[in-house]
């Protein structure tokens, strides 16, 4: 599914940059008669992330990671932490680069020929990036889910047992039995699928599919959970399904969430991060966010001034 | 640039949901039309007290439904406007001062017809007038207090910050008064006992008008929170100095 999402969010940008000009000079504009003078926005500020980009207690550590598509620069400069046990919401207008950033963090973007990453993206005091590293277990130590449900065409019992047996984390049937049944039932799926285990993923609703894959992400024992809008295709209740997950998840592992929806940000994470044109405008906790943000650009994106 | 340095900025204006900006502004407008109407409300009382004005007092009275019904008319469509907007960061401030400035704005509706009560009383018995002694504490406070309601309103018409900390700091000079009002008054019936019915109703009066003043000094925190976010109550209580 690769190349086709990234020719989207390679184009996207493009576009943005004429509105956010637009929108840039008319703020100047009228920021230098309403103050003193003082205050105006000058483009080099956005390079500086306001608020607070370390993690009490970090998992994986973001320093001036780059991500160029071509001579395309989609991120620049970004510092962020990631957190154990806690959600971080990342939020922004489409081509803000909040997912390419989230797919920085298991290098999905290897998969792009004309992408490249640069900058540290440390773990366990390794760079997750070094030729070293091999990116199988490092996606299954930090996995993802994605905007929409992906089960594999094959059962349910298959779907979630198939991580777990390439990684080799079971001996026999029995073992991969009850990683299927814990996996099943930490998503909250158990009671709903367990006497049609033997039945195709794919005929699950769409609230289920992505209980699937949330459930054959954790299969395989990840530290990192990577989702990129897993919402956005669902409806109110699994929407809620999953949300209630998510705060349930976040008690054993680390998460990161992409999402359009800035409510849905709010209702899940502990620290929010947004993101406009590739730089990190703002990090902080999502409380002081959603009631009293430091950046005009975050003020003016999560009230819906702009765009 | 954050907003630190940031000083004066539309609050209202610039949704890509115009309606979203219209429904701020009209909460704008009614908290604007039912600051209007109190600060008269107070005006009306003080001038049936002072000037022995009983239409005035009267109007207060009647008035005093309208007062009501705007509370219930602006914590209506400001529920609308949370329920339909789901606001946040300074819209959701905005929509916060707006519901306290409401029940403050009410509350000194409340003390204006209080004052117009007593007014009746002060010149509806069968004993003489009260002497212009006693009511000179009256103009003063209600100067004072009518000044800072004054204030209030035109601060949370412009979102003037400067003005509004001036405001939320300056309630020395009101606590002053009320308590130097209080000692005179007690002079008056320890002078003579007969005093002690009027002395009372003006106690009342200048008891109320101290509450204005009070109501008045909320509302400047509130714009402080509304523009700046911060939540400066409960720090400015007394014993401070002048800036």
């Amino acid at each position: 599914m690769g190349t086709v999402m990234e020719l989207q969010t390679i184009e996207k940008p493009k576009t943005l940059m004429k509105t956010y000009n637009d929108t840039h000079a008319e703020q100047t504009v009228t920021r230098e008669n309403n103050s003193l003078g003082s205050a105006t926005v000058h483009r080099d500020d956005r390079s500086k992330t306001v608020g607070e980009i370390e993690a009490k207690n970090p998992r994986m550590v973001c320093r001036d990671v780059n991500v160029y598509y071509g001579d395309k620069h989609a991120i620049r400069d970004v510092n962020l932490d990631i957190g154990k046990n806690e959600v971080i919401a990342m939020i922004g207008p489409s081509g803000c680069g909040k997912s390419t950033f989230l797919r920085c963090l298991n290098r999905m973007n290897d998969t792009i020929d004309s992408c490249r990453v640069t900058g540290e993206i440390m773990m366990d005091g390794e760079d997750i990036n070094d030729h070293k590293i091999d990116v199988v277990p490092l996606r299954a130590q930090v996995g993802m889910v994605f905007q929409k449900p992906n089960p594999f065409p094959k059962t349910i019992w298959e779907n979630i047992a198939f991580g777990p047996r390439i990684h080799g984390l079971a001996n026999d049937k029995e073992e991969l039995d009850e990683i299927v049944e814990t996996s099943l039932k930490r998503a909250g799926l158990w009671e709903e699928v367990k006497d049609r285990l033997d039945q195709p993923g794919t005929g699950l609703s769409g609230g289920q599919q992505q209980r699937l894959c949330i459930a054959r992400t954790i299969a395989v024992h990840p530290e990192v959970i990577l989702m990129d809008e897993p919402c956005s295709a669902l409806d109110p209740i699994a929407t809620a399904k999953i949300e209630e997950l998510i705060d349930e998840l976040r008690e054993q592992f680390s998460i990161a969430i992409v999402t359009h929806s800035m409510q849905q940000a709010a209702r899940v994470s502990q620290r929010t991060a947004y993101f406009h044109l590739g730089d990190l405008i703002e990090v902080g906790d999502t409380t002081q966010i959603f009631t009293n943000p430091k950046h005009q650009l975050t003020e003016d994106y999560i009230t819906g001034r702009f765009g | 640039m954050t907003k630190e340095n940031d000083p004066m900025i539309q609050p209202m204006e610039g949704h890509t949901v115009h309606r979203f900006d219209g429904e701020l502004n009209n909460l704008h407008m009614l908290i604007l039309e039912m600051g209007g109407l109190v600060l008269d409300q107070v005006r009306q009382s003080i001038v049936a007290v002072t000037e022995k004005n009983i239409a005035a007092a009267r109007l207060v009275i009647q008035r005093e439904p309208e007062v009501d019904g705007l509370e219930v008319k602006i914590d209506e469509e400001n529920i609308i406007v949370i329920a339909k907007r789901c606001p946040v960061a300074k819209d959701l401030r905005i929509t916060t001062a707006v519901s306290k400035a409401v029940t403050d704005l009410e509350r000194i509706g409340d003390e204006a017809a209080r004052i117009a009560n007593q007014a009746l009383q002060l010149y509806g018995s069968d004993t003489s007038d009260p002497s212009s002694h006693l009511l000179r504490d009256i103009k003063t406070m209600g100067n004072l207090s009518l000044r800072m309601l004054q204030d209030a309103l035109d601060i949370f018409d412009t979102f003037d910050v400067a003005r509004a900390r001036v405001l939320a700091r300056g309630n020395v000079e009101l606590d002053e008064e009320f308590q130097s009002s209080l000692r005179r008054l007690a002079t008056f019936v320890l002078e003579d006992a007969r005093n002690v019915g009027h002395t009372i109703n003006v106690t009342l009066i200048i008891k109320a008008l101290e509450r204005i003043g009070e109501h008045a000094r909320n509302m400047a925190e509130y714009v402080i929170y509304l523009v700046k976010g911060e939540d400066i109550r409960h720090q400015t209580s007394s014993g401070h100095s002048a800036p």
